[in-house]
């Protein structure tokens, strides 16, 4: 009984955090800060979000909405090209990126984004004012980022800004890099020549922790 | 740990059984002995007699002595008598050379036993904090520290967390049913239960069905789940 109390007393706490924090988005600038926190307040705001038409084509995933592509898993299946780009702070974003890969010994890498026109720095000096966390979106050698890391055990929403991995070195196991990044494109199409938005979760990625950061994600896909 | 406490006490009786001379370590060797005959049969009390006896009027090497109080502590448990486990286990850990990580991942759950979950929790952190992998410093960690990790969370009412931390002992350690029962109950908690009935159903299909007592048969039931 005691513990039933308990749960509903959380989940209670839970909900009103969730309807505290979420205001309806009403221009592109405020989706793009929601989508750079790269948790799940960018899925949840799209769910009642008011942006331009012809813009992102989006789907319902659970009580949550995402831009549609066609599966995370699958080369070929993880773009969505908008039919009309949508303008955040005078850059052009021209679709949307969502990729799953599990790589043996180094664990899940989950990347979701934008695509926009432009080079990486003139991309990311128009959009850092709407950043979330901005103080720590700084240069790493061609790329700007901000990073973060989570050792499981640690509380679920708690991050740490200290002891990071760095480019290039595989996350240990046992831990989550979490990375917003704007960064030249892989030169192959459909992404070639463009600049990525991506935030991006690698390493021990779990279905627990993406029930929390990834509603629009069946978690089980990790399984 | 039977297998370097038989070596101990085979060593002790060679040196002090062969010569064919009184010895006034011998009877107490014997003690020692019978503990360790008393832990095998599961004679939870003659475990704690015996280690007393086997402690007693002696100089026993540190090494013997940590050996005699785990098993004391280990019978404490056994006897649901929590707080005196502890404090035998944390005196073997004070007489131990050389500490095992295992050894705080078996005092975390002593004191998980004992009603006091956060310095269970502050236990498995030590070793996560200090790279102590249960095989040793930089050995990497596997299922029993997740597991005991999950489980100090679970105790904690960090029900997410815990579901984590069981997930990613599963990553290393897919076949190990009981943490496929602790996740489900974590999820219950949570209020998940569609993950809950997933990870029992799993349970149900892998576990050794001769540790399955009935409070989990009980919880599976719950969920419509039975053994094979």
């Amino acid at each position: 009984m005691l513990r039933s109390v308990f749960s509903g007393v959380a989940l209670l706490a839970i909900a009103a955090a969730c309807t505290a924090q979420a205001q309806t988005v009403t221009t592109p600038e405020q989706l793009l800060t929601e989508f750079s926190r790269c948790d799940a307040h960018f899925f949840e705001s799209l769910r009642d979000a008011r942006l331009p038409a012809d813009t992102l084509r989006l789907s319902e995933y659970g009580s949550v909405k995402a831009p549609t592509i066609l599966n995370p898993l699958q080369e070929g299946g993880t773009y969505q090209r908008f039919e009309t780009p949508l303008i955040v702070n005078g850059v052009s974003m021209v679709g949307y990126y969502n990729q799953v890969q599990t790589i043996k010994d180094l664990g899940n890498f989950l990347f979701w984004g934008f695509v926009a026109d432009g080079s990486p720095d003139e991309v990311a000096a128009k959009l850092k004012p709407l950043i979330f966390d901005n103080t720590r979106f700084v240069r790493q050698g061609k790329a700007v980022a901000r990073a973060e890391i989570r050792r499981v055990g640690d509380p679920i929403g708690q991050w740490r800004t200290e002891g990071l991995t760095g480019p290039g070195v595989a996350t240990p196991f046992g831990f989550v890099d979490r990375v917003f990044i704007i960064d030249a494109a892989d030169a192959s199409p459909p992404l070639a020549g463009h600049t990525t938005v991506l935030c991006s979760l690698q390493g021990t990625v779990t279905a627990p922790l993406l029930q929390v950061y990834r509603p629009d994600l069946n978690a089980r896909l990790l399984d | 740990m039977n297998t370097r406490w038989s070596a101990l006490i085979a060593s002790a009786f060679i040196l002090t059984g062969c010569a064919g001379v009184p010895n006034p370590q011998k009877a107490n060797f014997a003690h020692c002995a019978s503990q360790f005959k008393a832990y095998k049969a599961d004679n939870y009390l003659l475990v704690l007699q015996e280690g007393d006896l086997c402690l007693q009027n002696n100089t026993l090497p540190a090494s013997i002595q940590s050996l005699v109080y785990a098993l004391q502590a280990e019978a404490y448990s056994g006897l649901k008598r929590f707080p005196e486990a502890v404090t035998a286990k944390e005196k073997s850990m004070q007489l131990a050379v050389k500490p095992a990580p295992r050894d705080n991942l078996d005092l975390s759950a002593m004191y998980r036993d004992a009603g006091n979950p956060k310095k269970a929790l502050e236990l498995v952190q030590y070793n996560l904090d200090n790279r102590l992998g249960e095989a040793g410093k930089g050995s990497g960690f596997h299922m029993p520290t997740y597991y005991h990790l999950g489980l100090a969370l679970t105790d904690l009412g960090q029900y997410r967390e815990a579901t984590e931390a069981f997930s990613t002992g599963l990553q290393r350690q897919p076949d190990y049913a009981w943490a496929y029962y602790a996740r489900g109950i974590a999820y219950d908690h949570l209020g998940d239960r569609e993950d809950a009935k997933a990870d029992f159903f799993k349970f149900s299909q892998i576990v050794d069905k001769k540790y399955v007592q009935q409070e989990h048969k009980a919880k599976l039931a719950e969920y419509g789940v039975s053994l094979p």
